[in-house]
């Protein structure tokens, strides 16, 4: 009995640090967040979803760094996808290349982040709105 | 308190589209953003097949994402009034779409074009008519965002006229796409009033809202196989 309390005891002496990372995390994201609404990052006024420099996209790809397939479940983008961004769209605007049109995103992931009490602005499950 | 919802018994619905075509009649559908719109699934393994139908409207969430998102940019073109109504205000749109992102459901449609349903280009005799004779809701532009509305043009006179007892129990002021279903798959009224059907089905059918984990609190109940989760 005392070897399982030692042993449990141990393991969530292991657990505590990669704990404290994660709310690490969650503590740079809420406070990128709050100074995006802040506007002390610049993401722009431009707020059409059509642009892919737009408000929207910059604020999730550029800012937050989310990856494309993290939105866009269904489609795949090359590892440097978003390094190669604004090459591509200079190449677009000279009439050379097209990307592929993305694909539905799925708002469960928007979830984790815009839930009520989340890092995001709360676009759901906000009682009391 | 009044609160307006509608419940659609999806084992009663055999996908005729009759819904669909009363809301494009209704609400002079602009081709490309319709307000309702019908899902198929096929189900079962061969030779117990069979197909499901869910026909998919506003929701007029009580806690709207999309108006969450409109607010949140300072837009504030959504708003939902004392009946549980969502609507657009088109005037007021920008057509940013941060709506549709947000909605689980997929509803708000961003109109890119006011085409006709003729294939020549020309306008029926209905898409020909005047926009000052039309609702607010009705008087749709291009690059701007719209949906379902529960007939709002409907329930306003309702309103008006101080009947709003009646919402759902007389054909001027129900809804039209719950007015047509040959199989009465679909009931709209006021859940508060328990002797309404709507509060009766909710109650006996087990009908439920979709997607709740989004916290949206949908007033569109659902009637499924399996009742509700």
């Amino acid at each position: 009995m005392n070897k399982r309390i030692t042993c449990l005891c141990l393991l969530l002496g292991l657990m505590a640090p990669a704990g404290a990372v994660l709310a690490e995390e969650d503590m740079d994201l809420a406070d990128t967040a709050e100074a995006i609404r802040n506007g002390d990052i610049d993401v722009g006024k431009e707020y059409s979803m059509h642009k892919k420099r737009g408000r929207y996209h910059r604020i999730h790809s550029e800012v937050l760094g989310l990856e494309c397939e993290a939105c866009h479940v269904a489609t795949k983008y090359a590892p440097d996808y978003l390094l190669l961004i604004r090459r591509e769209e200079e190449d677009r605007a000279a009439g050379h290349g097209k990307r592929p049109e993305a694909d539905v995103v799925d708002r469960a992931v928007c979830l984790g982040c815009h839930k009520e009490n989340g890092v995001a602005h709360a676009f759901f499950g906000t009682a009391g709105q | 308190m009044t609160k307006l919802v509608r419940v659609i018994d999806t084992k009663r619905c055999m996908g005729c589209r009759s819904c669909l075509a009363a809301c494009y009649v209704e609400n002079h559908l602009t081709p490309g953003s319709p307000w309702n719109v019908m899902m198929e699934h096929e189900v079962g393994e061969y030779p117990n097949v069979g197909r499901s139908f869910v026909t998919m409207n506003c929701m007029h969430c009580e806690h709207p994402s999309c108006k969450a998102a409109c607010d949140a940019i300072g837009v504030k073109a959504i708003s939902k009034n004392a009946l549980g109504v969502v609507l657009i205000d088109y005037d007021k749109c920008i057509g940013c779409q941060y709506c549709t992102a947000a909605c689980p459901y997929g509803v708000p449609q961003y109109n890119n074009e006011i085409g006709t349903l003729y294939e020549n280009g020309e306008k029926t005799p209905y898409e020909a008519e005047s926009y000052a004779k039309r609702h607010p809701t009705h008087r749709k532009k291009v690059k701007t965002v719209e949906k379902c509305t529960f007939c709002w043009h409907k329930l306003e006179k309702a309103v008006e006229r101080g009947e709003t007892h009646l919402i759902g129990q007389v054909p001027e002021y129900t809804p039209s796409c719950d007015l047509v279903c040959p199989v009465q798959a679909r009931v709209f009224g006021d859940i508060d009033d328990p002797n309404s059907q709507v509060a009766q089905w909710v109650g006996r059918k087990q009908a439920t809202q979709i997607k709740k984990e989004f916290g949206t609190r949908p007033q569109v109940y659902y009637v499924l196989e399996g009742g509700d989760y």
